[in-house]
């Protein structure tokens, strides 16, 4: 067989088959063995072949496909859970199955712009819950608009955004915001490298919370949260620090907010109210802060590492402090906590183990917006949350989460909630 | 008048002849190649003209989508970004592959390590490992000698030995294979990486994983840091880009090629 002709039916073979280059290598790897042709020749061919593959593609997409169908990027998650509630101030325990899934979609309008959306399962238009719970005979659930946004990137340091979007502030946990909690409103990001050691960052917007066309005092709520990330010169340790400020408005002696926890679910309300309007206005500074250390020469735990595989490799601290600045009582909260293993669970055998106190006094924030799975989302309120997350194949993970909870002060008893979920990420 | 007639006709044989320059920029790791096999060729077609010079992979390519050389030298392919540029442009940029090469490790020679896993270059490369006997060598600080980042060399070690993480910021940053040679030769401590032809006595090549760089392990596939070696014309070569190419390709420029330290194709 003539090298050109060779050259050609390997062209042929390629263009047919061009998520298989693997076997494109075996074939060039049988003809060396053989002798057809010379290891060279073999890497000539594998070579230019990948070559003028990625040409072609290239060229098609430059000539083809307008910019958002070439930048457009589709992704999203399924989560199925198996959940048990111990709530105290319920006759019943409560065993249930659910799952939630997650699309999501964005895209480059154009060198500056890109737009995005998403969409989510969730048994009502309750924000802080994207779960639908197995049951109702079998009926078809709902999905919704999780969010909705345009960003403008003004520069490599400067992105202005617009919509429903994903939370912008930086957080190291839920006990603020619950993470299904999307901003409908305007937001900006900033970010700037110092030097190896330093970046600076800043995230501020404005979002609105309700709208009446019988009230022009519509609600809504300023942040900005400056911060601050350094790591260190082996690559070792790292910390990222910030301090949210919070300006609510038109809050303080308005009517209560949509969503807040449910009562019939055993849970409480705790926010102070006065003829059922908000007595105070919840501005709040809340600062928090990050540090992760990666362990150079991971630790064995004899157990674990025969079990998964995995050394200890990684451990990081976490905390969060909020300060209501409008009045002084019940008027704080905070969580502290630490991680432990892998840095990051991506593939079969790493594992996390993530333990967090925490204690939100009952006006310290308001009630709409914790994570519901801690007594509901509800303020006036201490516990634990334990949560073991295990890969068991390339994303594909277990989560099993365990929370502990009761009330700080008040006549309601605690909860036990345990969830066992099963995440894949596609 | 006739001075400005005289001054015409100069500039139009110098134009006459700036048109049959052939400039080739790009790699340093191609450099030496380039070099040798431009001067060979001029003493065999004396009328062709060719200029090279160095810059890295990514200046070579950034050169030839602004139409500012003819060959491009490249020790990595170029990226899809780079091919869009150029396709924007409406250049069609044609990939020549003119030698193998394998990503040397070298260290000082009286450093008494034999080999390397990659896990434990990378190590090297991006943690604060500081001294030799952390990984089972000798008592001895670690130097790490790197490439720049306008490197095709830094680009193809990152993506094949670092996974793209960052170098450590007390890496000493050099802008060419020789410069990396140099320190490692001096430097008892010292770990760098160069092509193939750069291992020469004054430095010690080492295995990895358990493989060494040679002609057979390159070509085969059994060393795992290896890499093509480019040169980028606009569409199908003509006139004595062609030549040069034909030669490059031939006997005599593989022969080159091999003399150079590098793995000829033929």
């Amino acid at each position: 067989m003539k090298f050109t002709q060779l050259m050609l039916a390997v062209l042929f073979f390629s263009a047919a088959m061009p998520a298989r280059a693997g076997e494109l290598d075996l074939l060039l790897d049988r003809l060396v063995e053989k002798n057809v042709i010379d290891p060279g020749e073999a890497q000539e061919i594998r070579v230019g072949t990948q070559e003028e593959v990625k040409k072609e593609i290239s060229q098609q997409r430059h000539a083809t496909l307008p910019l958002w169908l070439q930048t457009m990027k589709l992704r999203g998650d399924v989560r199925l859970r198996y959940q048990f509630n111990d709530n105290h101030n319920k006759a019943l325990t409560q065993h249930r199955g659910r799952f939630r899934l997650r699309f999501f979609a964005d895209a480059k309008v154009n060198e500056k712009v890109y737009m995005g959306f998403g969409f989510a399962s969730g048994s009502s238009t309750d924000p802080r819950s994207t779960n639908q719970t197995f049951g109702d005979n079998n009926a078809k659930k709902s999905l919704w608009i999780d969010y909705v946004f345009a960003e403008y990137n003004a520069s490599d340091n400067l992105a202005l955004t617009a919509g429903r979007t994903k939370n912008p502030l930086w957080l190291t946990s839920d006990m603020l915001w619950d993470t299904d909690v999307n901003m409908e409103g305007l937001s900006a990001r900033v970010s700037l490298p110092v030097n190896y050691n330093w970046d600076i960052f800043a995230n501020a917007g404005f979002m609105a919370l309700a709208e009446s066309s019988s009230d022009p005092k519509d609600p809504y709520m300023l942040f900005a949260q400056p911060g601050v990330t350094w790591r260190d010169n082996d690559g070792v340790y790292d910390m990222k620090a910030g301090a949210a400020v919070y300006a609510f408005n038109n809050i303080e002696h308005s009517s209560e907010l949509a969503h807040r926890p449910s009562t019939t679910d055993g849970y409480q309300k705790s926010n102070t109210l006065v003829s059922g309007q908000y007595k105070y206005s919840y501005d709040a500074i809340s600062p928090e802060i990050e540090l992760n250390a990666n362990i150079l020469e991971p630790v064995s735990l004899p157990l674990v590492t025969s079990l998964l595989g995995y050394n200890v490799s990684y451990t990081g601290l976490f905390g969060n402090y909020i300060k209501s600045l409008d009045h002084g009582k019940n008027s704080e909260g905070w969580i502290a906590g630490f991680k432990v293993g892998q840095r990051k669970v991506e593939d079969a055998g790493q594992w996390q183990l993530r333990y967090s106190l925490r204690r939100l006094q009952k006006d310290a924030w308001l009630d709409n917006y914790p994570d519901s799975d801690f007594y509901g989302g509800a303020v006036n309120v201490k516990g634990h949350e334990v949560l073991l997350t295990l890969g068991l194949l390339r994303s594909f993970a277990i989560d099993l989460d365990y929370y502990q909870t009761q009330p700080i002060a008040g006549g309601l008893k605690k909860e036990k909630l345990f969830q066992a979920d099963i995440n894949l990420k596609f | 008048m006739k001075k400005l007639i005289t001054i015409v006709m100069l500039l139009g044989l110098a134009a006459q002849a700036s048109a049959g320059k052939i400039v080739l920029e790009g790699s340093t790791t191609v450099l030496p190649i380039a070099q040798r096999a431009a001067e060979v060729f001029m003493k065999q077609n004396p009328d062709a003209d060719l200029s090279v010079r160095g810059g890295g992979s990514g200046v070579g390519i950034a050169s030839i989508i602004d139409g500012t050389c003819d060959i491009a030298d490249a020790s990595r392919a170029i990226k899809p970004a780079e091919l869009e540029k150029a396709s924007k442009k409406g250049r069609d940029l044609k990939a020549h592959i003119i030698a193998m090469d394998g990503i040397s490790h070298i260290l000082h020679p009286s450093n008494p390590l034999k080999g390397l896993t990659r896990a434990q270059i990378k190590q090297l490369y991006t943690t604060r490992v500081k001294n030799w006997k952390e990984i089972g060598g000798p008592d001895l600080k670690v130097v790490v000698i790197s490439r720049d980042s306008a490197s095709g060399t830094f680009e193809a070690f990152s993506e094949l030995v670092l996974d793209k993480k960052k170098v450590r910021p007390d890496a000493i940053m050099q802008a060419s294979n020789q410069g990396i040679a140099s320190i490692v030769a001096r430097t008892p401590g010292a770990i760098g990486y160069v092509g193939l032809g750069y291992v020469t006595d004054s430095v010690k090549a080492i295995a990895v994983d358990g493989v060494m760089p040679d002609k057979n392990s390159v070509l085969r596939n059994k060393y795992a840091i290896s890499r093509p070696l480019f040169m980028y014309t606009v569409g199908a070569p003509q006139g004595d880009i062609k030549k040069f190419i034909d030669f490059l390709k031939g006997p005599e420029g593989q022969k080159i090629v091999s003399e150079e330290g590098f793995v000829g194709l033929k």
